[in-house]
C-alpha cells in the first residue's frame, strides 16, 4: 500500500486519494463507463474529478449506485449495485451506445461491508460481454498512487497481449496527470511533440485518450517512460511480465532549460538519438530567443525576479522541477520547498533532484508533506517573497499578506486556462515566464495604497 | 394551465409518492426504463407547491431517496462538507475529521472556490481552515482506532493552538459507531488552548438532501456553545444561518469586494437606531457565547437558521423573525417591518423603505413592462439552485406582476428536504396574491433533469413568452434556441450573482436592483438574434456564416 511519508499520525494537506487515483486513471479510456458504487457525496467528487480527462480528451460516463445509511445497515447495498448494473446495460440498449469498458469502483462505505464488486464485474460481464473491472480503491486505501497503480495494472491484466510485434523507437508515457502541473494536459501534448522531434512514437498513454485496443497493444513499446516519480509497484510487476522496461522516474521533469536538457538528453540516450536532441533544442532556443531578445518586457521581468526568494509547495517531482528553473534558469532562490509525495521512493527522488542546487550554493529548506500549519511557520519564518503553488493553499498564504501563484495540482477544473500551449520544454519556457509575470504583479503592485489614496472625486 | 378549483381539489385527495405512481413489483431498472418512457411521452403534471407539501406530509427527504433508482444522483453533497463548512468557518478552529485523509481533499478540492470554510473560499472570503485527518486506514475504518483520535487532538491542540475544535467522523468511523463522544470527554481536561471541543455527528451517509443536512449541522451544536448572558444590549440584533461571507466591515474593519449581506443589514438597523450584534455559525467562539445578549434574532439561510431560532427562543427567550430572502419591494417590507415591529421602529423603518426604494422605482417599473405576459422558469438542473432562493426570486417576479411561475428540476425530495423554508413562504402572499406557484412534477428520481425546451414545449411557450432562470448553464444550452440571443435567461446561483455593490447573497434593495438590472438585461438582450453565444455554439450548432459583401 501507498502510505507515503508522514511527519504526523494525522495529516493536514493536499492528498488526493486512491479514488482519485482510480477515477482519473480509468476516465482516460475512450468509451468507459464507470458505476459508482457508494454515497452520493463520494459520486459528487468522483464526477468532478473524471472531467479532468474531458478537454481534449474522453468525457466518460459515470453512474451512482446511491448509497444509503438504510442499505449500509439494512446490508441492501449489494441490491443497489445489482440495480444500477442492470440500469447501465437498459441505458445502453436503449441509446445504442455499448461502452468500451465497464469499471465499478467503491467508496469507504461499501469497502467496509465487503461488496463484492469483484463477482459483479465478472457477472456483468458473462451477461453482456462487456468488459468489466472493478476497482477497490476506496479513500481509506491512502494516496491516489494506489488508485493509479491498481488502474493501470487492471487494465494491462485485462487487456494487454505478450505476443505484439516490438515497434521501435517506441514508448508508452506513463501517468501524465502525475507532473501535477495545472497545466498537465496541454503538457502531456508537450511532451509528445518533444518525443516526435527525436522520432520516438508514443504507443500508448496510461492512461489517456486510450483504447483498449491500444491498451492490448501495450507491449508493443520499447520503453515505459514515467512522467511521474512515484512508485509503482503493481504496475511494475505487471509490465514486467509484459517485457517493457521502464525508465525516467529518476529524471527532473522537463519544465524550463536545465531541467529539458537533461530530460530530452536522457531520453535520446535510451534510442541512441543524441544528436536529434541537440538539434531539437538549438531549434528551440531560437523560437525562445526570438521572443525575448531586445523585448523590455522580459528584461524588466528579469530584472523582477532576480533573486527573489520563492517556497513551492505541490507533487514532490514537479515542485524539485520547478525549483531547479527557478534557481538555474531565472535566478531565484527557492529557500523553502514543500514536497508532497505518496510514496518514500517519490520524496528521495525529488530530494535527489534537488541536490544539485545546495551543492550549487542554495541555502534550502526541504520539507516533506508538511502540516499546512508547519509550512504556515516556515513560509513566514524564512521571510518568503512568494509562493508558488495549488489553489487549494492559496487562501492560507494570500491570508498571510503573502503572495500566492497557482501552477500545481493535476485538477483541471477552475484553471481557466484554454489555450493549449505547455508548459514543458524550451518554449514551454516562455508560458512559465507569463506565469511567473503574474505572481511578479502580484508581489510588487501596491494595490491596499491605490485604494486608500484614491482620487476623491471620481 | 391553471386548474379549476374542484380538480385541484381531488388531485389533493391522491399520492404524489413516486412508488405509487409506478408499479412497485417491478425492478428498479424497469421502473427507470418506464421513467424514460413517461418522459418521452411528456407524462407531467402541474402541481402547486402547496399539493406537493399537503401530499407528501409524512414523508421525509431520505425515504425519497430510498425510492430512487439507481443511476441518478448527481449534484449532491455529503454531510461532512457542510461539517466542515460550517465549523471550519469558525475563527481560530480547527477541524479534526476522524476517518480517511480523502474526504478532506474531497472537500478542499471541491469547495476552495465556491463553497464555505472548508480550507478557505475565494468568493465567500473564508478564511483558510485547518482541517486535519486521523487517516485511518483499512484496519483503523475497521476496527476502530480512538487512540488515534485522542493523540490527534492532543497534538493538534499544542501544534495548531487553536481555541475550538470540532470533530467529525467520515463513514467509517461513524458505521463502526466509534466512541467519539468518549474520546473527546476523555481528552477535554488535557487541552491546553483549545476552549471548547464539539462533536459534530456527520458522516457521509447520514443524510441525503442538503435540507438535512443543514440542519444536521446545526441542530444542537450552536446553542450549547452559547451561555446565559449576564446582560441583555439595548437594540441587538442578532443574523442566524449563514456561513458565507459572514464578515462585516463595521466590526471587522476590512472591506470585501462585494459588500455582505451584513454590511447591508448593519446598515439597515443602525438606520433605525439598533445594532448588529452577532452572527452565527460563524463567528469567534466569544461572539457565539455572547449571542443570547442580543434582543431579537432574524434569519438569513432558513435551513441554517430555523434550528438555531427555535433553540435560542426556547433557551434564552430571544423572539425571532422567519423572514428570509427580502427582494421585492413587499419582501422587504415584511423582513425589515418584523423586527420593526419588535422594537416599536414601524415608522422610522417605513421611512427608510420609502426613501431607499425611490431608486429602485423606475428600474422595477421598466423590468415590469418587460416581464409582462411571459412564463417564469425557473430551472434548478442543479443543486447550486436551492428551492428556497428561487422562492425568493419568485416571489418577487410574482409582486412584479408575472402570473404564471414554473419550477421544474426541482426534485420534491429537495423541498420536502427543505420543508420548513417552503413553508414560510407558502404563508406569504405579493401583490394581494398568496404565493403558491406552480410545480412541473412527475414522479421520476432526482437528476432525470428536463431540458427547460421540454418544459416549454409541453407548455406551448413561444420563445419570447419566456424569462428562464437557471442555476448552471446546463448542457441543454444549444444554439440556435436555447440561447441568450433569443430566450432571455436570468442566472440564479448564488455563487454567480455578483454584482458591484450588490450585496453577496443578492437580496435587500441592493440585492433588488441587481436583480432587476439583470432581468432587464436578460430580456433586451434577446434583440441580439442570431448572434449566438460561444457556450451555446460549442453545445449546439456552429454555423461559420458566409462572409459579407
Amino acid at each position: 500500500m501507498a502510505q507515503g511519508i508522514k511527519p504526523h499520525l494525522w495529516t493536514d494537506q493536499y492528498q488526493p486519494s486512491a479514488m482519485f487515483g482510480s477515477v482519473l486513471a480509468l476516465s482516460g479510456v475512450d468509451g468507459v463507463e464507470l458505476a459508482y458504487h457508494g454515497p452520493a457525496g463520494c459520486y459528487t467528487i468522483a464526477g468532478h474529478i473524471r472531467t479532468d480527462q474531458a478537454p481534449m480528451g474522453t468525457y466518460s460516463a459515470m453512474r451512482p449506485s446511491g448509497i444509503t445509511e438504510d442499505n449500509l445497515v439494512m446490508g441492501t447495498s449489494m441490491d443497489k449495485l445489482r440495480q444500477l448494473l442492470k440500469f447501465i446495460k437498459l441505458e445502453s440498449e436503449h441509446t445504442g451506445r455499448t461502452p468500451s469498458l465497464v469499471a465499478i469502483v467503491n467508496a469507504d462505505a461499501t469497502a467496509i461491508t465487503g461488496d463484492d464488486i469483484a463477482g459483479m464485474a465478472r457477472q456483468f460481464e458473462k451477461e453482456t460481454g462487456v468488459p468489466s473491472i472493478a476497482l477497490d480503491t476506496p479513500g481509506f486505501k491512502g494516496w491516489d498512487v494506489y488508485g493509479y497503480d491498481l488502474a493501470h495494472k487492471t487494465l494491462l491484466a485485462k487487456f494487454a497481449k505478450t505476443d505484439v510485434p516490438k515497434k521501435p523507437n517506441s514508448v508508452n508515457l506513463i501517468a501524465p496527470y502525475l507532473m501535477a502541473s495545472q497545466n498537465w494536459l496541454f503538457d502531456l501534448e508537450g511532451i509528445k511533440q518533444l518525443l516526435a522531434e527525436l522520432g520516438i512514437e508514443v504507443n500508448c498513454v496510461l492512461a489517456r485518450n486510450i483504447t483498449t485496443k491500444e491498451i492490448e497493444n501495450f507491449a508493443a513499446a520499447e520503453y515505459n517512460l514515467f512522467l511521474t516519480s512515484e512508485d509503482f509497484p503493481m504496475f511494475n510487476k505487471e509490465t514486467e511480465k509484459l517485457g517493457v522496461p521502464s525508465f525516467g522516474a529518476d529524471l527532473p521533469l522537463s519544465y524550463g532549460l536545465v531541467n529539458t536538457e537533461e530530460w530530452l538528453y536522457a531520453v535520446a540516450k535510451k534510442f541512441g538519438k543524441l544528436d536529434e536532441a541537440r538539434k531539437s533544442l538549438e531549434k528551440a532556443s531560437e523560437r525562445v530567443r526570438k521572443v525575448l531578445r531586445f523585448n523590455y518586457s522580459y528584461t524588466w521581468q528579469a530584472n523582477l525576479m532576480m533573486q527573489k526568494r520563492p517556497a513551492l509547495i505541490g507533487r514532490a517531482q514537479f515542485v524539485a522541477s520547478l525549483a531547479r528553473s527557478l534557481y538555474y534558469d531565472m535566478d531565484m532562490f527557492p529557500e523553502l520547498v514543500a514536497l508532497q509525495a505518496g510514496t518514500q521512493e517519490a520524496a528521495d527522488r525529488a530530494k535527489k533532484l534537488l541536490e544539485p542546487l545546495i551543492r550549487d550554493g542554495l541555502t534550502l529548506e526541504i520539507m516533506v508533506n508538511p502540516a499546512y500549519i508547519e509550512f504556515a511557520r516556515a513560509v513566514k519564518r524564512a521571510n518568503i517573497d512568494f509562493v508558488l503553488g495549488s489553489r487549494i493553499e492559496k487562501t492560507l498564504i494570500e491570508g498571510m499578506r503573502i503572495p500566492h501563484h497557482t501552477i500545481s495540482s493535476s485538477y483541471y477544473f477552475n484553471t481557466f486556462r484554454y489555450v493549449p500551449v505547455p508548459y514543458v520544454g524550451y518554449d514551454g519556457i516562455l508560458y512559465l515566464l507569463q506565469e511567473l509575470g503574474l505572481a511578479m504583479e502580484d508581489m510588487f503592485h501596491e494595490k491596499e495604497s491605490w485604494q486608500g489614496k484614491v482620487f476623491k472625486n471620481i | 394551465m391553471k386548474e379549476t378549483g374542484e380538480k385541484k381539489t381531488e388531485k389533493a385527495q391522491e399520492k404524489m409518492y413516486p412508488w405509487e405512481k409506478v408499479d412497485r413489483n417491478l425492478e428498479s431498472w424497469e421502473i427507470a426504463r418506464d421513467f424514460l418512457e413517461m418522459r418521452a411521452k411528456k407524462q407531467f403534471e402541474l402541481v402547486s407547491f402547496k399539493d406537493i407539501i399537503e401530499r407528501c406530509a409524512d414523508t421525509a427527504a431520505a425515504e425519497w431517496w430510498e425510492k430512487v433508482q439507481p443511476g441518478y444522483g448527481s449534484g449532491l453533497w455529503c454531510p461532512i462538507y457542510y461539517a466542515i463548512s460550517v465549523a471550519g468557518g469558525v475563527r481560530d478552529a480547527v477541524v479534526v475529521i476522524h476517518g480517511a485523509q480523502s474526504c478532506v481533499t474531497a472537500v478542499r478540492h471541491f469547495f476552495a472556490l465556491y463553497g464555505g470554510g472548508g480550507g478557505g473560499n475565494y468568493y465567500w472570503g473564508s478564511p483558510f481552515t485547518f482541517v486535519v485527518s486521523t487517516d485511518l486506514n483499512e484496519r483503523d475504518n475497521i476496527l476502530g482506532a480512538p487512540e488515534k483520535l485522542k493523540r490527534t487532538l492532543l497534538e493538534v491542540d499544542e501544534i495548531h493552538k487553536p481555541e475550538i475544535i470540532f470533530v467529525a467522523p467520515t463513514c467509517g468511523p461513524g458505521m463502526i459507531g466509534e466512541p467519539i463522544e468518549e474520546v473527546i470527554e476523555d481528552v477535554k481536561p488535557d487541552l491546553k488552548h483549545a476552549k471548547e471541543c464539539v462533536y459534530l455527528d456527520l458522516p457521509g451517509f447520514k443524510a441525503i438532501d442538503e435540507g438535512d443536512m443543514m440542519r444536521e449541522a446545526t441542530t444542537g451544536y450552536w446553542t450549547a456553545l452559547m451561555k446565559e448572558p449576564k446582560k441583555k444590549v439595548k437594540g441587538a440584533v442578532n443574523v442566524i444561518g449563514d456561513y458565507r461571507g459572514t464578515s462585516w466591515e463595521e466590526k471587522d474593519h476590512f472591506k470585501t469586494n462585494f459588500p455582505t449581506t451584513f454590511d447591508e443589514i448593519g446598515g439597515i438597523l443602525n438606520a433605525l437606531g439598533l445594532k448588529l450584534h452577532v452572527t452565527v455559525p460563524q463567528s469567534s467562539l466569544g461572539d457565539i457565547r455572547r449571542a443570547p445578549e442580543a434582543e431579537f434574532n432574524i434569519v438569513n439561510c432558513p435551513m441554517l437558521a430555523y434550528p438555531i431560532c427555535e433553540e435560542m427562543e426556547e433557551k434564552f427567550g430571544i423572539p425571532w423573525s422567519p423572514h428570509v430572502y427580502p427582494l421585492g419591494k413587499e419582501g422587504i417590507t415584511n423582513y425589515i417591518m418584523a423586527f420593526a415591529k419588535h422594537f416599536r421602529k414601524e415608522k422610522e423603518a417605513q421611512a427608510l423603505i420609502d426613501e431607499k426604494w425611490k431608486e429602485i422605482e423606475p428600474l422595477w417599473e421598466k423590468a415590469k413592462k418587460l416581464i409582462k405576459g411571459k412564463t417564469i422558469l425557473m430551472d434548478s438542473a442543479i443543486s447550486m439552485t436551492s428551492v428556497n432562493r428561487q422562492l425568493g426570486y419568485a416571489r418577487m417576479l410574482q409582486e412584479m406582476g408575472a402570473k404564471d411561475i414554473v419550477f421544474f428540476n426541482i426534485m420534491p425530495s429537495e423541498i420536502l428536504g427543505r420543508r420548513e423554508g417552503v413553508e414560510y413562504y407558502l404563508t406569504t402572499s405579493a401583490a394581494g396574491e398568496p404565493f403558491n406557484p406552480q410545480f412541473l412534477w412527475w414522479p421520476a428520481p432526482h437528476a432525470i433533469k428536463l431540458s427547460p425546451i421540454e418544459v416549454a414545449d409541453f407548455l406551448g411557450l413561444k420563445d419570447d413568452e419566456i424569462l428562464h432562470l437557471y442555476g448552471d448553464l446546463g448542457w441543454y444550452t444549444k444554439a440556435p434556441r436555447w440561447d441568450s440571443s433569443n430566450i432571455a435567461q436570468v442566472q440564479s446561483s448564488i455563487h454567480f450573482r455578483r454584482r458591484r455593490n450588490v450585496c453577496q447573497r443578492s437580496i435587500f434593495f441592493s440585492g433588488t436592483r441587481g436583480l432587476l438590472v439583470d432581468i432587464i438585461n436578460a430580456v433586451e438582450g434577446t434583440k441580439r438574434k442570431g448572434n449566438w453565444s460561444l457556450y451555446s455554439r460549442i453545445l449546439g450548432k456552429w454555423p461559420v456564416p458566409a462572409p459579407t459583401g
